[in-house]
């Protein structure tokens, strides 16, 4: 899975804007939007946010939990916790990134919000190096990961996956011997290339 | 899911009637977006998703077409555009990897395929995957025997091969329910888990492929 | 994106069929009329039952089966005790490559002519200790190309792989910076302009 098809999929997500125009209900396939009363808070998909941000039609509301004395929080958490915690959103790396490229002028304390998001990032992404380590060492056939998120997950991909069905390959050779050695004959036959 | 069940006695009752079915379409695309990951992670293909796919399709012409009425420089048709953008970008890719596993596990896929007919039992193919697969193999095989017939000495036994998916690749998965035992199996000693709802874990495919085609497990 | 299979080898798979052209000792079991030119060292027209021989695991495969063999395999040296304890002491480093370039794959075909699990348990155990290794070079931004030549082909597989996947992330992920100071090319355009207005 790419990153971009993850932030797909996170781009779904709502968030409040403030519209500077007025517009009906827009009845968009996964739903309806508005209507919109400038100067009126209303929920949008990020996507829509993004789209409106760009034609300087709205401003984006920061999320609360976008918030640097939240963050600050969270991050201690994070690095006192052996496992890992839950983010407050899913696809809480997308929403930063599309808020600081697009709105960040929107923001309070653009410059804190991102050194915070990414020094989280960082404490996660090297709990899951040893996550990830530690399954190799133990040849684990399962492991529950929960509180980690799609882009996280997917940022061990293909690697972890991939080597633990090489492990699973290798533990199948552990198994019983075909056949007997060969210098006492044996009649069943490798099924290598055939 | 409650609403997957909902969905399928919907489409279910259309059998003889030309009724519209009343389906939200928001629920539709939740749908379409787990079918889509479902796919993408899985080693095998999965049951077709051809009513959601048609109907889905359906809502995107007919949004296209209303469009086409409106002034190009009223905001909603951009959003509209966007979304119809998002939502082809979804059903594409997913028909697009059905296909690419199609190609690479022909053989194999075919022989399923058959067994299932045999067995009376719902194919996974769609009818237009079934005959791209059969033009596909046909394609192939003709390739290799022209190819041979340059080096008649060659022996055939490359004719017997079916490549096959790898069952066992390790995923990672979310349950929607909570389940009683899954069998994780160690080879010698199977071990069984019991998986609270929402719960993610990594975890060979064959231990969820029948739950995740039910659908109490979503691969992430 | 599309689709990305784990490494199973299948008939057709290039790696398999590199992997089994490997060369295995063994012993011939029985005379073998007019192979002589088989074995370099010797003039004789016949393959003398004795004579021992490197050859290709998927010759040795077939010729070493059945109830009368024709050849005796041997295991390949670096899947011995010797090599095999070298490998006990600090998989990481070890330069695989240098031991056989398909040492996995060779490995799970040999495993066979050991009598006991030494081999199996053996390969799962450089595996799994190399691992941490592997993930580091795929981590790292600095590029040296010897952590990649001492890798088998089992390993950089899997490195090529991650090692793309990384870098899409990388990008994505450094692709949010705002741009916290004008262009430099906006910048000059204002600072001419002032001079003209004077």
């Amino acid at each position: 899975m790419d990153p971009e098809e993850v932030e797909f999929l996170g781009e779904k997500e709502n968030v409040v804007i403030v519209p500077t125009f007025n517009y009906g209900v827009i009845h968009l396939i996964a739903g309806d939007i508005g209507p919109f009363r400038a100067g009126l808070p209303i929920k949008v998909p990020l996507w829509v946010a993004i789209n409106l941000k760009q034609q300087q039609t709205c401003k984006i509301q920061q999320p609360d939990w976008m918030d640097v004395e939240n963050l600050e929080v969270l991050k201690e958490n994070e690095k006192n916790a052996i496992t890992f915690t839950r983010m407050p959103n899913e696809h809480y790396m997308a929403l930063t990134k599309a808020l600081l490229k697009f709105a960040p002028d929107d923001l309070i304390r653009a410059n804190e919000i991102r050194t915070l998001v990414k020094d989280i990032w960082d404490i996660r992404m090297s709990k899951l190096r040893s996550s990830v380590d530690l399954l190799i060492k133990e040849k684990s056939s399962y492991a529950a990961v929960d509180n980690l998120t799609i882009l996280e997950i997917n940022s061990v991909r293909p690697l972890l996956p991939h080597a633990l069905d090489q492990i699973h390959r290798m533990k199948k050779l552990q198994g019983p011997q075909l056949g007997t050695n060969s210098s006492a004959g044996h009649t069943s036959s490798y099924s290598f290339r055939s | 899911m409650e609403d997957d069940e909902n969905l399928h006695a919907l489409l279910d009752t259309q059998d003889d009637e030309e009724n519209e079915i009343e389906l939200s379409p928001a629920v539709l695309i939740e749908v379409m977006e787990e079918a889509w990951l479902n796919e993408k992670f899985s080693p095998e293909i999965l049951p077709n998703k051809i009513d959601f796919v048609e109907l889905l399709l359906g809502q995107l012409s007919a949004m296209e077409e209303n469009l086409e009425n409106v002034g190009d420089r009223d905001i909603k048709k951009t959003l509209h555009l966007l979304e119809v953008d998002r939502l082809r970008f979804l059903v594409g890719s997913y028909l697009r990897m059905r296909l690419e596993k199609i190609e690479f596990y022909v053989d194999h896929i075919l022989k399923q395929e058959n067994s299932r007919l045999e067995n009376r039992e719902d194919l996974y193919l769609t009818e237009a995957e079934l005959t791209f697969a059969r033009n596909f193999k046909e394609g192939i095989d003709n390739h290799f025997e022209h190819l041979m017939r340059v080096h008649p000495t060659i022996p055939v036994d490359w004719k017997n091969q079916v490549i096959q998916p790898n069952i066992h690749s390790f995923v990672f998965s979310r349950s929607k329910t909570n389940i009683e035992s899954i069998i994780i199996d160690e080879g010698n000693d199977d071990e069984t888990v019991y998986v609270n709802k929402d719960s993610q874990m990594i975890i060979s495919y064959n231990s969820v492929s029948n739950l995740v085609k039910k659908g109490d497990v979503q691969l992430v | 994106m599309s689709l990305q299979p784990s490494y199973l080898p299948n008939y057709f798979s290039i790696d398999d069929i590199l992997a089994s052209q490997e060369r295995i000792p063994c012993t011939f079991s029985v005379n073998v009329q007019k192979l002589g030119n088989l074995n370099p060292s010797s003039e004789e027209t016949d393959l003398k039952a004795g004579t021992a021989l490197e050859l290709p695991l998927w010759l040795v495969q077939d010729l070493s089966t059945g109830r009368q063999p024709v050849v005796i395999p041997e295991l390949p040296k670096v899947y011995k005790e010797g090599y095999r304890e070298i490998l006990k002491a600090d998989a990481s480093a070890v330069d695989l490559h240098k031991f056989n370039l398909y040492y996995f794959e060779l490995g799970s075909y040999v495993r066979v002519f050991d009598r006991k699990s030494d081999v199996a348990d053996t390969l799962i155990h450089a595996f799994t200790n190399r691992f941490r290794q592997l993930m580091d070079v795929i981590d790292s931004t600095e590029h040296n190309p010897t952590d990649f030549q001492r890798m088998d082909s089992l390993e950089r597989r899997l490195f090529k792989e991650s090692k793309e996947s990384r870098m899409k992330l990388h990008t994505w992920l450094e692709h949010s910076t705002t741009p916290i100071e004008t262009a430099a090319m906006v910048l000059n355009h204002k600072k001419r302009k002032r001079g003209t207005d004077l």
